[in-house]
């Protein structure tokens, strides 16, 4: 699998700025609640920065502005599924990573021949209210044998301390959120990561 | 410090990638990989240079 | 005409850059035949920075300009110098060349796939340069190529179409991938063949650069993918082993 095993999310090329040239290789940029105009310039910028970075960007949600801008990767998750336009999305040549956290779930992001599989939350998040508490590393391991080759991003409560840990029960990427976001030195923790997943 | 520099070795001040370049006089449309890893432009100026690395600086040619 | 990741061409030929006796006749090559999509490469750029001159040419050709991974033998390599290629000639298009055998230089075609892979996977746009066994096509086309690009002979070998029968069987299984004709061109005839079997382009470097007057030779390589596109669009005869006339007999006189 060639894709880097650490994968975090940032919501706005601020984070990318800050975070990219520390040597991060895979990257979501997962922009809520902006304007269409605002959208597009943030998915334009940080192709650029990825670019000149030397990594690979995931952009959340919004396709159109992936395949306007020229992106290789959108992140879907379930309720995204409802609404976009598979076809489109391939038809682009874009590459499709899918949230799951049941069997249903999962069963449907598989018909759509997925590039990975993200399962979450792996430990309890503070981000999302979900009706899912923890799916727990056994599940981790569970989703792997079934998924077989497409790559598992682990996501949800991750931190550096829990990420060897989520590798070992299966998991081929781990992703995080506040851990990084909400740690007092945001640079430092990212390094720290880097480190563990070398 | 010894580095090797597009296949020749070559004794530099330079402590960074990007130092590097501007020592040589490398500008315009060029690519570098240090020890056989690309290093992105971006990330020149981090990367830092030790005894014995072996740096490549490419440029557009001919090809078929 | 089909698209390649999205570009329309303005016509099928694709010209590499490499072993022109100079860098006015390469100039000349391409103004004068009007090929569309240019091969490059990356060198280690030496104290006379030649590199930047030919780039200030191609850029002034106003071609689209295709980088490939020469001389690569393994994933990885393929991986970083796509990686540099990038950087420098500011495109997600790569010629993907894996090379599995020195005196062919024949791709290795398991080393093609996985950097085919793991190019798509970081936004590469790959253009592989590959044989004309269909089960290594598949697998291209599900490790994320929307191109193709099967040789016709050995690179520079000057042969032509050395398997018309499994290029045939190529163009028929995959009726809709954008698929390419990529070395051992020789002769403008070749070319054309390659258009009447109904490929997309052909892509030749050594028959124009070695010969004696690249610049005609170039027009002639234009000239050619153009009549065979044009008579593959014309829907041509099909070959019969017998004659038919083609004058009609009736109101013949009898005069015997």
């Amino acid at each position: 699998m060639s894709l880097h095993r650490f994968y975090p999310i940032f919501d706005s090329c601020a984070w990318l700025r800050r975070m990219l040239p520390l040597g991060i290789k895979l990257v979501q940029l997962r922009v809520k609640d902006q304007p269409d105009g605002i959208v597009r310039s943030e998915v334009a910028e940080a192709y650029t920065l990825c670019r000149e970075y030397g990594a690979v960007l995931v952009v959340n949600d919004y396709w159109q502005a992936a395949i306007d801008t020229g992106c290789a990767w959108v992140h879907l998750g379930q309720e995204d599924l409802d609404t976009a336009d598979i076809s489109a999305i391939k038809v682009a040549g874009i590459k499709l990573g899918i949230s799951t956290h049941d069997e249903g779930e999962l069963e449907r992001a598989l018909a759509l021949d997925p590039d990975y599989i993200a399962l979450g939350p792996v430990y309890p998040t503070i981000l999302k209210k979900m009706k899912w508490h923890e799916q727990g590393l056994p599940r981790v391991t569970e989703w792997k044998t079934r998924i077989g080759d497409i790559p598992l991003v682990g996501i949800g409560g991750m931190s550096v301390e829990r990420a060897p840990g989520v590798l070992e029960a299966g998991a081929d990427i781990v992703s995080v959120v506040t851990d990084i976001t909400l740690n007092s030195d945001p640079e430092a923790r990212v390094r720290e990561w880097l480190e563990v997943t070398r | 410090m010894q580095i090797i520099l597009n296949g020749e070795p070559r004794e530099v001040d330079a402590v960074t990638l990007a130092s590097l370049l501007q020592e040589e006089g490398f500008s315009g449309r060029v690519a570098t990989a240090v020890n056989e890893v690309f290093v992105p432009a971006g990330l020149r100026a981090e990367q830092a240079l030790k005894d014995g690395d072996r740096v490549e600086v490419l440029a557009p040619m001919q090809g078929g | 005409m089909k698209s390649f990741y999205g570009v329309t061409l303005a016509n099928p030929l694709m010209l590499g850059t490499a072993q022109y006796p100079s860098p006015a006749i390469l100039e000349k090559a391409f103004r004068q035949s009007g090929a569309a999509v240019a091969t490059v490469s990356l060198r280690r750029e030496g104290a006379d920075k030649a590199g930047q001159s030919f780039w200030s040419m191609i850029a002034d050709l106003g071609v689209h300009v295709l980088p490939n991974t020469a001389g690569c033998h393994t994933a990885k390599e393929a991986m970083t110098t796509a990686q540099m290629a990038r950087e420098v000639f500011d495109t997600n298009w790569i010629k993907l060349e894996v090379i599995g055998h020195a005196d062919t230089l024949q791709p290795d075609v398991f080393g093609l796939v996985e950097a085919a892979k793991t190019l798509t996977d970081d936004g590469f746009q790959v253009f592989p340069y590959t044989t004309d066994d269909l089960g290594v096509a598949e697998r291209l086309l599900s490790a994320g190529c929307e191109v193709l690009m099967p040789w016709g002979a050995p690179i520079g070998s000057g042969r032509g179409l050395n398997n018309e029968y499994a290029l045939r069987a190529m163009r028929a299984e995959f009726s809709d991938v954008p698929l390419v004709i990529d070395a051992g061109i020789g002769l403008p005839s070749h070319a054309a063949r390659a258009m009447e079997l109904g490929f997309d382009a052909v892509l030749l470097n050594t028959a124009v650069a070695r010969a004696g007057d690249p610049v005609a030779m170039a027009r002639a390589m234009m000239a050619a993918v153009e009549a065979g596109k044009l008579a593959y669009e014309a829907d041509p005869i099909e070959p019969r082993d017998m004659a038919e006339a083609s004058t009609p007999v009736i109101g013949k006189a009898f005069l015997s």
